[in-house]
C-alpha cells in the first residue's frame, strides 16, 4: 500500500438493460471499465475500493501479448475474480459500505501484462435503488519488497558486547583498549551507558499506554457553553 | 468484513491484532508484575542457564501468572474493535454506514443544543471551579449526598427513552428502494424499518442452548420445592472451583446458567477482568478529588435523575448515596473516553472560558464524554445489591458501561446497538406472535413503544431486582445484549391473553406496567425453546 496507485481512468458504470431501455427494469448487473491510457501493460498487484451496495464482484482483465503474437488475440479477456461476495447477505447492510482490498493471491489467474480492467458488479436484491463501487485504485505488483533497513555496523558491535556468548568481539576490543589514568575501563563506561540508554528507551516505550486522566487544562475547567463544531 | 478476506489476510490480521495487544499490555501493572515474577524465578539457585527460558516459562505457568496474562489478552480481544481496512477513515471505523453516522451526529447536535439552552435559560455555566469553602463542605458530606436537597426544579433530563425512540423511527436508508412493489420486501409492521441483519430464532436457539429446559438453571432449580438446597450447594461448590481457577472464559461459561447470589460479585469481576487493587483505589480517590474541585452542570442532571428514578423505587432508594458517588466519579473519569473508539458517538467539545476556538484550549465535556439521559442511574442501581464497596462498585459499573450499556443510547449499525435490538424485538414478535402484533398495531399500541424503555435501560427498574441480576448474568455470560429483545418478546407472549382484550394504547401500557412478578428463566425458556420443531 505504500506505493502510489496507478494512473488510470475509471469510466462511468454501465447498467445492463434488457429490452426497451426506457422501461425501468433492474437487471442487477453493471460494468465499470478501467482504461490505462499512459501505460502499455502492467502487472497488477492489488485492487482497492469502497463498496456502495454491490453484493458480488467479478473482475476481468485484458492481457496484452508480446508483439510477435497475433494481434487478433489482443482482445482476450481473462476472469481473475468470479462472484466474490462483498455483502454476505445481499438484502442486509453488512458489507454495504466497507472498504475492500483484492490482492493478487485471491485472484484466479495472475493478472500479468494487463492493459485494461473491467469490474462486473452484481446486486440481486431489489431492496437497493442503486449500487456501485467507489474510490477504485489499482496498484502495480512489485516483486522485491524494500529490504529492511540494516543497522549500522558500530551499533551492532556494541550491542553484541552485552550478550554472554559474544566472547570473540570482546577479545578483539581488548586489543584496541587504551588505558588512561583515572578513567575506568572504557568497556565499563559504555556498558553502564548502554544500560542507562536501555532504561530510558523502556521508559519511553511504556509511556504511551498510561494516561494521567486529567481533563482540565492547567488546572482550569471553566466552561460556559458547548461548541457546535 | 474480516470473514470475507482471504486466507492470506487472516495471518496478517492476526499479527496486527497481536501487535496491538502487546502495545496495550505494555506499561500496564500486569506487565511489570510479570517481569518481576520472571525475574524472581530466574534468580532461583536451581535454575540452569541453558534452559533458563523454558524453566522461567513453566514456573510462570505454575504460579498462575500465565493465566492472568491469558485473561488480559482475552479481555483485549473482546474489546478490540473490528479490524479495519487501511484506507478507511477514522469515522468509518466507528460506524461504517454514512447515513447512520449522519443521524448520530444530528442527534448529538440536538443534545448539545438542549444542554446549551438549559445553560442560557438558567444562566449557569457548564463547569466552574468550586470555592474552597464549598469543596470542604462537599468533602464532609460525601457519604450522605442524598440528604442534600438542592433546588433542581428548573433542570430537566436532556432526553428520555421516548425522545430517542422518536429519532430512531425517522432513520431511513437513502438507498432503499421505495417503489411500491418493493415495500412489502423490507417493511415490517414495526416502527423501525431498516435493512439490518438480525438473528433468527433458530440462531438464537443455538446461541442460548444452555438455557434449554432440560438443563438445570440457577433461578429455577434453586427455587423449586424438591431438592432445591442440594442443587444450590452443588452449584456453589462448582462456582468455588471456577473462582479458584481464575480464568475469565471459564467464569463466563459457568454464568450462562446463572450465578449463585453469594458468588456473583466475584464471578462478574472475573468475567470483566476487574481487579480493583491499590492502584485502582488511588485512581478512585483521585477522581473523587476532581468531583470536589469542579462543579458541573452534569452533576445536577445526575442528581435530578437519581431523584426521579432510583429514589422513587422501592428496590433501590436505600442506595441513593452510593449512586451519587458512583455517577459523580464516573463523570470525571477520562478513561471512559476510550470506549468512543468502539462507539458511533463522539464526545461533546468545548473551550475553556475566554479561549473560544483555540485548539489548545479545547476540552471534552463532561470529562468522560457521556451525557446522561433520563434513567441513566438505573444502570448502576442493581449493582448496589452485588457490591458493597463503592470502589469495586464503581469499576464494575465502568466496565459494564464501556462494554455494553453505551450501545443502548447511541445510534449505530452494530448488531448489539439499540437499533438492531429494536428490530430484533419487532421481527421476533411479528414472526412468533403475529396475531398479537397485528392486534396491538391496529389499536395504535405499537409494541416497541412499550418495550423500548425496557431495552434501553436493560430492564433495570422494571424486573424484580433478583430477576434482573439473573438477566445481567446472561448478558455477561453470552457477551451479548440480544437477550434483552428476546425477553421483551417473551413478556409480550406471556401477557398475550390480556393484551388481546385491550383496545387502547394506555390499556396495553397498563397491562405491561408491572413486571416485578415475572420469573426470568422460565419466560426465556418458553420463548426460545417452546416453538422448537
Amino acid at each position: 500500500m505504500a506505493s502510489k496507485p496507478l494512473n488510470c481512468i475509471v469510466k462511468k458504470p454501465v447498467v445492463l438493460k434488457i429490452g426497451d431501455p426506457r422501461t425501468e427494469f433492474s437487471s442487477g448487473a453493471a460494468v465499470i471499465e478501467i482504461a490505462m491510457p499512459n501505460i502499455k501493460s502492467v502487472d497488477l498487484g492489488e485492487v482497492t475500493f469502497k463498496n456502495n451496495y454491490t453484493a458480488y464482484l467479478s473482475i476481468k482483465v485484458r492481457c496484452s501479448f508480446k508483439s510477435s503474437e497475433v494481434s487478433g488475440r489482443d482482445t482476450k479477456w481473462k476472469t481473475v475474480l468470479r462472484r466474490y461476495p462483498l455483502m454476505p447477505d445481499p438484502h442486509c447492510e453488512p458489507g454495504s459500505q466497507d472498504y475492500f482490498t483484492i490482492s493478487r493471491k485471491q485472484m484466479l489467474a495472475e493478472p500479468n501484462r494487463v492493459a485494461a480492467v473491467r469490474f462486473i458488479l452484481q446486486q440481486p436484491s431489489p431492496v437497493w435503488s442503486h449500487f456501485i463501487i467507489e474510490d477504485i485504485n489499482l496498484y502495480e505488483y512489485k516483486v522485491d519488497a524494500p529490504s529492511p533497513v540494516s543497522l549500522p555496523q558500530w551499533l551492532l558491535r556494541h550491542t553484541g558486547d552485552d550478550g554472554d556468548n559474544d566472547n570473540d568481539t570482546q577479545d578483539e576490543d581488548k586489543e584496541e583498549e587504551i588505558y588512561l589514568e583515572g578513567v575506568p575501563p572504557i568497556d565499563n563506561i559504555s556498558s553502564g551507558l548502554q544500560q542507562l540508554w536501555a532504561l530510558t528507551e523502556s521508559v519511553r516505550a511504556n509511556q504511551t499506554a498510561a494516561s494521567l486522566g486529567r481533563y482540565d487544562i492547567d488546572g482550569c475547567y471553566e466552561i460556559n457553553l458547548l461548541s457546535y463544531t | 468484513m474480516s470473514a470475507l478476506q482471504g486466507q492470506g489476510d487472516q495471518s496478517e490480521h492476526l499479527s496486527v491484532l497481536i501487535a496491538h495487544i502487546v502495545q496495550e499490555l505494555r506499561g500496564t501493572v500486569l506487565h511489570s508484575q510479570l517481569k518481576r515474577a520472571a525475574q524472581f524465578q530466574a534468580g532461583k539457585p536451581n535454575i540452569h542457564l541453558s534452559d533458563l527460558k523454558k524453566e522461567v516459562h513453566s514456573a510462570l505457568v505454575e504460579t498462575g501468572w500465565e493465566r492472568k496474562l491469558r485473561n488480559a489478552v482475552y479481555k483485549h480481544m473482546v474489546l478490540y474493535p473490528q479490524m479495519n481496512h487501511p484506507s478507511s477513515s477514522g469515522e468509518h471505523c466507528k460506524e461504517p454506514l454514512s447515513y447512520i453516522r449522519k443521524s448520530q451526529s444530528n442527534w448529538e447536535k440536538r443534545i448539545l443544543k438542549s444542554l446549551n439552552s438549559m445553560c442560557t435559560e438558567l444562566s449557569v455555566p457548564l463547569a466552574r471551579k468550586r470555592p474552597l469553602q464549598e469543596q470542604k463542605e462537599l468533602k464532609m458530606k460525601w457519604n450522605e449526598l442524598g440528604t442534600d436537597e438542592p433546588d433542581l426544579s428548573a433542570f430537566r433530563p436532556v432526553y428520555a427513552p421516548k425522545d430517542f425512540l422518536d429519532v430512531l423511527m425517522t432513520l431511513k436508508n437513502p438507498n432503499c428502494n421505495s417503489s411500491h412493489e418493493n415495500k412489502s420486501m423490507v417493511h415490517t409492521w414495526g416502527l423501525i424499518q431498516m435493512p439490518f441483519k438480525i438473528k433468527t430464532m433458530k440462531e438464537l436457539r443455538d446461541q442460548y442452548w444452555e438455557l434449554t429446559m432440560t438443563e438445570s438453571q440457577t433461578g429455577v432449580d434453586d427455587l423449586s420445592e424438591i431438592a432445591a438446597d442440594v442443587y444450590e450447594t452443588e452449584r456453589t461448590k462448582l462456582g468455588k472451583k471456577v473462582l479458584q481457577a481464575g480464568h475469565s472464559p471459564l467464569a463466563q461459561q459457568f454464568s450462562k446458567k446463572g450465578c449463585p447470589a453469594t458468588q456473583r460479585c466475584d464471578l462478574w469481576a472475573q468475567i470483566l477482568g476487574v481487579t480493583s487493587d491499590d492502584i485502582d483505589k488511588l485512581y478512585y480517590e483521585q477522581l473523587k478529588s476532581y468531583v470536589f474541585q469542579h462543579d458541573l452542570l452534569v452533576d445536577s442532571l445526575i442528581y435530578k435523575d437519581i431523584k426521579l428514578t432510583a429514589t422513587n423505587d422501592d428496590n433501590y432508594f436505600v442506595f441513593e448515596d452510593y449512586l451519587y458517588q458512583a455517577l459523580l466519579v464516573f463523570s470525571r473519569d477520562t478513561h471512559v473516553l476510550k470506549h468512543f473508539a468502539n462507539s458511533s458517538a463522539t464526545p461533546a467539545k468545548s473551550y475553556i472560558r475566554g479561549k473560544l476556538g483555540m485548539e489548545e484550549y479545547a476540552v471534552v465535556y463532561p470529562p468522560n464524554g457521556v451525557i446522561p439521559f433520563h434513567g441513566f442511574s438505573m444502570f448502576v442501581s442493581p449493582l448496589c445489591y452485588v457490591y458493597h464497596d463503592p470502589v469495586r462498585l464503581y469499576f464494575i459499573f465502568r466496565e459494564l458501561y464501556m462494554r455494553y450499556f453505551f450501545r443502548l443510547h447511541n445510534i449505530s449499525s452494530h448488531p448489539q446497538g439499540i437499533v438492531a435490538l429494536s428490530i430484533l424485538f419487532e421481527s421476533l414478535l411479528q414472526t412468533h406472535q403475529p396475531q398479537l402484533f397485528y392486534h396491538l398495531r391496529e389499536i395504535g399500541a405499537q409494541p416497541l413503544r412499550i418495550a423500548f424503555k425496557w431495552i434501553m435501560r436493560a430492564f433495570s427498574g422494571f424486573l424484580a431486582s433478583d430477576q434482573l441480576l439473573l438477566l445481567w448474568d446472561r448478558i455477561l455470560a453470552y457477551n451479548s445484549l440480544e437477550i434483552l429483545p428476546v425477553l421483551a418478546m417473551a413478556i409480550f407472549a406471556f401477557r398475550r391473553v390480556n393484551l388481546m382484550e385491550v383496545t387502547t394504547f394506555s390499556a396495553a401500557d397498563a397491562v405491561m406496567a408491572d413486571l416485578t412478578g415475572l420469573k426470568l428463566v422460565p419466560l426465556l425458556q418458553v420463548a426460545i425453546f417452546s416453538s422448537q420443531r
